[in-house]
């Protein structure tokens, strides 16, 4: 994945967006598993799937996927790559 | 005519038997007097043939007092006439010859017939030490006896013939001396050699012994005396070597005998000392020291051919091997209820040692030592055990005094002490542990169980609001909790709920307080555990939504829904890269009370799971198995 950004408004609405890029010469699946978490705690979170032609890239966004009370806290995006089926 | 009489008389009384007198009746005075016999003296008083000896001692004897004295000769030498037969008229009679009016009669012979007569000849009759009798056999009350020249012979049924001399040997002279019969009673035994001298006993008890030098008495019926017969008497310990000394402590009385002395104290009785058991005893300071008089007698047969002899404040214990040692006090007390030599310990090496840090005692034995102190009372350290202990100081080093016995199961040994614990297995060794709360899950004052558990890992906080935890895992050794290892680490970022209070949702960051169980791990990659364990992937959840039926349970799932926790996600930051279920509000599920309460990575304040070092997580689950408890709470939650 590149360019991963991960923003709060000042109100404390999380948006995700990124670019997810197969280098590869097959199909690929992407997991991306977005949490933001204040502490310990699990603040808001979501998850985006998709293909991904070989060769090929592709634009993802999780727009307001969490909500904070203000915008600290910390986004954390977890990406898993499988064959794609 | 006259000498017809008394032919007729002997040849009568050989026909009836003994005469009233003799024992032969005597052992039958309730028996008609002519059905008595000599083959009627009973076995217990061998009688040689009678007709053998009552005609030696009838050929002898004296003459019966009254009678004229005959012979063998003095058969009638006249032909008596033919009953009926007419003396021959041309036959002049032969003038007899009349007696010489000067002519003393001659005495009657004394019989000595029956047992007596046994005796007697058996003791070379009138040409041995006893001499011809001097008096008929004369019985009361079941005695018989029949004087001599030389002394005297006594009979019972019961003692059989046994000669009292006046003048030869050593005790008769001394019964006669000390009032005979009277005072002493009859002899139930002949003046019999023995080792180093000679002893006779009489009916009242009283046993005369010529130890070569001198003559000593001393009475069966005496606590000594009876005692001494109760061990053997002179078969087994010999002559007495001094006479009764009285006036030990607490009026307590001793002989020497040759085998051994015989203490007496009242309200004990006597008891003989002797062998190394009698050494070490003395050693110690015999009656004197704190082992006091013997209350028993030396006890034989155990184990490697030891014995072992108890004494009012103790006991000695001896084998080939080890020679006499004595126990007492708590030391004593905890070798007999450790079996004493027929238990692990063996026999006693030593005494008791003390002069020991804080006023303790110790002893060695075969396998192993004893120790005491007056904090700690005794307990036996086992060979695999002690040589670490002395390593480590002994009583007097970091770990103190044992607070129990060493104790094994498996294959494996440990023991606890005062500031810790030592373990010991074939395999790893010995081990010093310092003190540690893993302590609190032997001695109950955890008030949690552990069920068994293999190991358990402590987790406390000092107080409720507080994150920062000790962790300390306990593993069991020969049924001991010992301490593994200890480290800090975190709760949930709250703290702890009191016990049994729901932890509830992971959002409020609790971690709940009790003892749970642990049955399966999960990460990664299995880094090698005896717990069932489950490999992560993008799908891993543990569900957070109550009232679905995925709540607090494993699941997989291509969405991330609600409170579910996704698994690859923490996984994938380092979280639950390993990590362990605490089965707390599972496997019976109460919804909303709270889930996915994990021991895991990354060593920070946690949403009510355990964290702690990956070092620390990897080693936990390599170790772990299957009903291995966490215990964790605030330390006043768990501990007493």
């Amino acid at each position: 994945m590149r360019k991963p950004i991960c923003r709060a408004t000042a109100d404390g609405s999380w948006s995700f967006t990124g670019t997810l890029v197969n280098s590869s010469d097959k199909n690929k699946m992407f997991t991306v598993a977005i949490a933001v978490t204040v502490g310990p705690a699990v603040a808001g979170h979501t998850i985006i799937t998709k293909t991904v032609a070989a060769g090929k890239s592709a634009e993802i966004a999780a727009p307001n996927f969490a909500k904070t009370k203000d915008s600290a806290g910390t986004c954390t995006p977890v990406v898993s790559v499988e064959d794609a089926p | 005519m006259k000498k017809l009489l008394v032919i007729s008389a002997v040849v009568l009384g050989l026909a009836a038997g003994p005469l009233a007198v003799g024992p032969a009746f005597a052992e039958t005075a309730t028996l008609p007097q002519d059905t008595a016999s000599p083959t009627a003296t009973p076995s217990s008083a061998p009688v040689p043939t009678t007709s053998a000896s009552i005609t030696t001692a009838t050929a002898t004897a004296p003459p019966l007092e009254g009678t004229e004295a005959t012979s063998a000769s003095a058969e009638p030498t006249g032909e008596p006439s033919a009953p009926g037969a007419e003396p021959t008229p041309t036959e002049e009679p032969t003038p007899t010859e009349e007696p010489t009016p000067t002519e003393e009669p001659t005495p009657p012979a004394v019989v000595v017939q029956g047992p007596i007569g046994a005796k007697w000849t058996e003791l070379k009759g009138a040409s041995g030490v006893l001499g011809a009798a001097t008096a008929d056999q004369r019985c009361s009350s079941g005695v018989c006896s029949q004087a001599f020249e030389g002394g005297s012979i006594f009979w019972t049924t019961a003692t059989g013939a046994h000669p009292v001399l006046r003048k030869a040997g050593h005790t008769g002279p001394r019964w006669h001396a000390k009032g005979g019969l009277a005072v002493l009673g009859y002899p139930i035994t002949d003046e019999t050699a023995v080792s180093g001298g000679t002893i006779q006993k009489f009916s009242n008890g009283i046993v005369l012994a010529w130890t070569g030098t001198q003559m000593l008495e001393f009475s069966t019926r005496s606590g000594i005396g009876s005692r001494w017969v109760a061990a053997g008497g002179e078969a087994v310990l010999g002559l007495p070597m001094t006479a009764e000394v009285c006036g030990l402590k607490a009026a307590g009385c001793v002989q020497q005998f040759t085998k051994g002395p015989i203490y007496w104290v009242r309200g004990v009785g006597g008891q003989v000392v002797w062998g190394g058991i009698l050494g070490r005893w003395k050693a110690a300071g015999a009656q004197n020291s704190v082992l006091g008089y013997p209350v028993s007698a030396e006890s034989c047969g155990l184990p490697s051919r030891g014995c072992v002899q108890r004494f009012q404040g103790g006991s000695i214990y001896w084998s080939p091997t080890t020679g006499a040692q004595a126990t007492r006090a708590g030391i004593g007390s905890r070798y007999l209820a450790a079996g004493a030599s027929r238990g692990m310990l063996g026999y006693p090496l030593t005494g008791e040692i003390c002069g020991q840090p804080a006023r303790g005692c110790m002893q060695h034995f075969q396998g192993g030592r004893i120790y005491w102190s007056p904090a700690t009372g005794a307990w036996i350290s086992g060979r695999g055990i002690v040589s670490k202990f002395i390593a480590a100081g002994g009583p007097g080093g970091s770990l103190g005094y044992p607070i129990g016995s060493e104790h094994c199961a498996a294959g494996s040994c440990a023991q606890s002490y005062q500031r810790g614990d030592i373990t010991w297995s074939r395999s790893t060794g010995s081990r010093v542990y310092a003190m540690s709360e893993c302590r609190n899950l032997n001695n109950g004052k955890s008030k949690y169980p552990t069920y068994g558990a293999n190991r358990v890992l402590l987790t406390w906080t000092q107080g409720y609001g507080q994150n920062h935890a000790t962790n300390l895992y306990c593993m069991k050794v020969a049924g001991t909790y010992v301490p593994d290892w200890r480290t800090d680490g975190y709760v949930g970022k709250s703290g702890f709920k009191p016990p049994g209070v729901p932890s509830g949702p992971t959002r409020n960051l609790f971690s709940p307080t009790g003892s749970f169980s642990v049955t399966e791990a999960f990460g990664l990659g299995n880094p090698g555990t005896k717990l069932p364990y489950r490999t992560l992937n993008p799908r891993s959840r543990w569900g957070g939504n109550p009232w679905t039926a995925t709540y607090n349970k494993y699941h997989e799932s291509s969405s991330w829904v609600g409170w579910d926790e996704n698994m690859w996600w923490f996984a994938s930051l380092g979280y639950y890269r390993q990590g362990v279920v605490i089965n707390y509000n599972r496997p019976k599920i109460v919804q909303d009370a709270g889930f996915a309460i994990f021991l895991h990575m990354t060593k920070t304040p946690t949403a009510g799971c355990i964290s702690l070092d990956d070092w620390a997580v990897v080693d936990y689950i390599r170790k772990s198995t299957p009903g291995d408890r966490i215990i964790m709470g605030t330390y006043g939650a768990l501990f007493r």
